[in-house]
């Protein structure tokens, strides 16, 4: 973050004078410290001991590192640059830290325990304290490796950062290859770092709005696989089946499971205009919610499943409305600006991020809806479809690079921004999971 | 035997004396308050009106021999960010003289209360 040096001058002077002492002698000195700089967390990932026979298919310490990187909010020291390769707190010379100006420390070594078994032993280790500050013993086997990883990535970024890690969490996205008049859509599911790619669905015509049920175990999305028409698909991500959910005429579109999973927000066309509606997913019952002239899209869930949040036209620009589903009482979000849309709910409701044209320009922005303030949050034009990770600090949405469709990351504070690794082909419609692939239980010493 | 008029005299002195050493402890204050700031990363969890209130410890060179947290805000990480941003400066700049060093820089509070943050 960056301040004027007016602005921090002024605060300095402020605070001086605040502390200007009543009394002519300070029984208690206490200093009042309102600002910071922000700068990334300085850390070092120390190339893991491996004590096993044969080379690790993956280095566990390389892919902390990477995902500490990915996060924007680290800055890790470069291993050519280490004075010493530490595996256990009592190797920790201080002084080399220190110097390189290094706050903390990963450490630790994988050991084969059995046949395809590894079990990580690590620490956190706190330079200027000299002190541990987690140290943890987790197990898994060999197709486990990069879970492993993810895991120590999402513990040590909890601790330092206060805020759920994301490593562990997969992406859903879906890429166009292949000349215009013959492309190919994909829909994929990778990890957080764009890692592990796995094809869900290929298709001659376009995958629209995929989108994950709160378990991480189903996903929907609208294809036009069948008769060319739109149609509503449910999938079982972990064996495979699919079925179609909706065959109305016209539009069939935007999924969105509720939090509890049992039902979908959708939008359909048959009776008119697009509308919002529920379906039931084990009964099949369809309700209709919104029931307007206007253009009625895009519905996303309240996190306590209360309501659903929507775009529509009907005030003449789009806009960012919520009905609740007791009384079918709706109510107007935005008001700034003559474009919002494509909103979703913070997991703690305490705001909503949406694509809002300012200038003619598309960008990500959060609305505050406590406060009331909305603040934009990429500078990127033709941004589109932000979805929120479930620690719900970072937003993926999808933008343009040098005329290709990306995926970039930026936290609802602002503050951090980055690309995610690019896969093949033009990249869309991003959809963060909201559970994590692998869960481990550390072993307690 | 001292006239009102010395005795006045003294006083005044002294009250200047105050003064002085008030306006030294002050530019020594600023200077700590600088150094504590330009280390102060705070977590991506942080958010203005978080307290913390840290004790800090320094020697009469001005190093810091310990830091310990009287009053946490709540917030792990945020905490843990303002305890290294005092830990990271190593050693503030303190009054030579030994009687100052003692009366507010053998060991002193820092608040940290964030409100420049975003959110």
């Amino acid at each position: 973050m960056k301040h004027s040096p007016y602005l921090l001058a002024t605060a300095l002077l402020g605070i001086v004078l605040l502390a200007l002492p009543v009394q002519p002698t300070w029984a208690d000195l206490r200093i009042e410290v309102t600002k910071g700089v922000d700068n990334a967390v300085r850390v070092a990932v120390v190339p893991f001991e491996w004590q096993g026979s044969g080379a690790l298919a993956e280095s566990i310490s390389d892919i902390i590192d990477s995902d500490l990187m990915l996060s924007g909010r680290f800055e890790s020291l470069p291993v050519s640059q280490m004075l010493s390769l530490p595996h256990k707190p009592e190797q920790v010379f201080n002084r080399d830290w220190r110097m390189l100006n290094v706050e903390y420390l990963v450490i630790g070594s994988v050991m084969a325990v059995a046949d395809n078994r590894y079990r990580v032993s690590y620490s956190l280790y706190n330079v200027f304290k000299q002190a541990v500050e987690l140290k943890q013993t987790i197990e898994g086997d060999a197709g486990e490796l990069r879970d492993l990883a993810h895991f120590v990535s999402d513990s040590v970024f909890k601790l330092l950062t206060g805020i759920e890690g994301a490593f562990s969490t997969r992406i859903m996205y879906v890429t166009a290859s292949g000349p215009l008049t013959n492309r190919i859509y994909r829909l994929h599911i990778a990890d957080a770092d764009g890692y592990r790619v796995e094809t869900m669905l290929e298709s001659k015509e376009p995958i629209l709005s995929a989108s994950w049920s709160r378990d991480g175990r189903y996903i929907a999305y609208v294809s036009f696989e069948v008769d060319s028409r739109p149609a509503i698909f449910l999938r079982d991500v972990v064996n495979g089946t699919r079925q179609q959910l909706t065959n109305f005429p016209g539009l069939n579109g935007a999924p969105a499971f509720s939090p509890d999973g049992k039902q979908l927000a959708i939008v359909l066309s048959k009776d008119g205009n697009p509308d919002i509606y529920t379906l039931n997913l084990d009964d099949r019952r369809l309700r209709r919610v919104t029931r307007h002239y206007g253009i009625d899209t895009e519905p996303s869930w309240s996190p306590d499943g209360k309501g659903i949040i929507f775009t529509s036209n009907r005030g003449g620009q789009p806009q960012i409305y919520q009905i609740q589903l007791a009384d079918l009482s709706v109510e107007r979000l935005t008001f700034e600006g003559d474009y919002n849309a494509k909103a979703s709910v913070l997991p703690d409701g305490s705001g909503i991020v949406m694509v809002h044209r300012r200038d003619g320009i598309f960008h990500i922005a959060m609305l505050d809806l406590q406060r009331g303030r909305l603040t934009v949050l990429t500078e990127t034009s033709l941004d589109e479809s932000p979805s929120i990770a479930p620690n719900g600090s970072m937003l993926i949405y999808a933008t343009q690079a040098d005329g290709e469709g990306i995926l970039a990351a930026v936290s609802v504070d602002g503050g951090v921004k980055f690309n995610l690794p690019s896969s093949e082909g033009d990249v869309r419609e991003p959809a963060w999971s909201p559970q994590k692939r692998r869960m481990f239980k550390p072993l307690s010493d | 035997m001292e006239t009102s008029l010395a005795r006045a005299i003294r006083a005044e002195q002294n009250d200047r004396k105050a003064v002085t050493d008030d306006e030294k402890a002050m530019a020594y204050v600023s200077q700590i308050q600088r150094e504590i700031i330009q280390n102060w990363s705070r977590p991506p969890s942080a958010r203005n009106g978080m307290q913390a209130l840290l004790k800090v410890y320094l020697v009469p060179t001005g190093e810091v021999v310990n830091v310990t947290l009287t009053q946490g805000s709540g917030n792990d990480a945020f905490d843990r960010s303002a305890v290294l941003a005092v830990r990271k400066a190593e050693r503030f700049v303190v009054p030579a003289e030994s009687a100052q060093f003692e009366r507010n820089f053998r060991e002193f509070e820092v608040l940290f209360r964030p409100d420049d943050l975003r959110l």
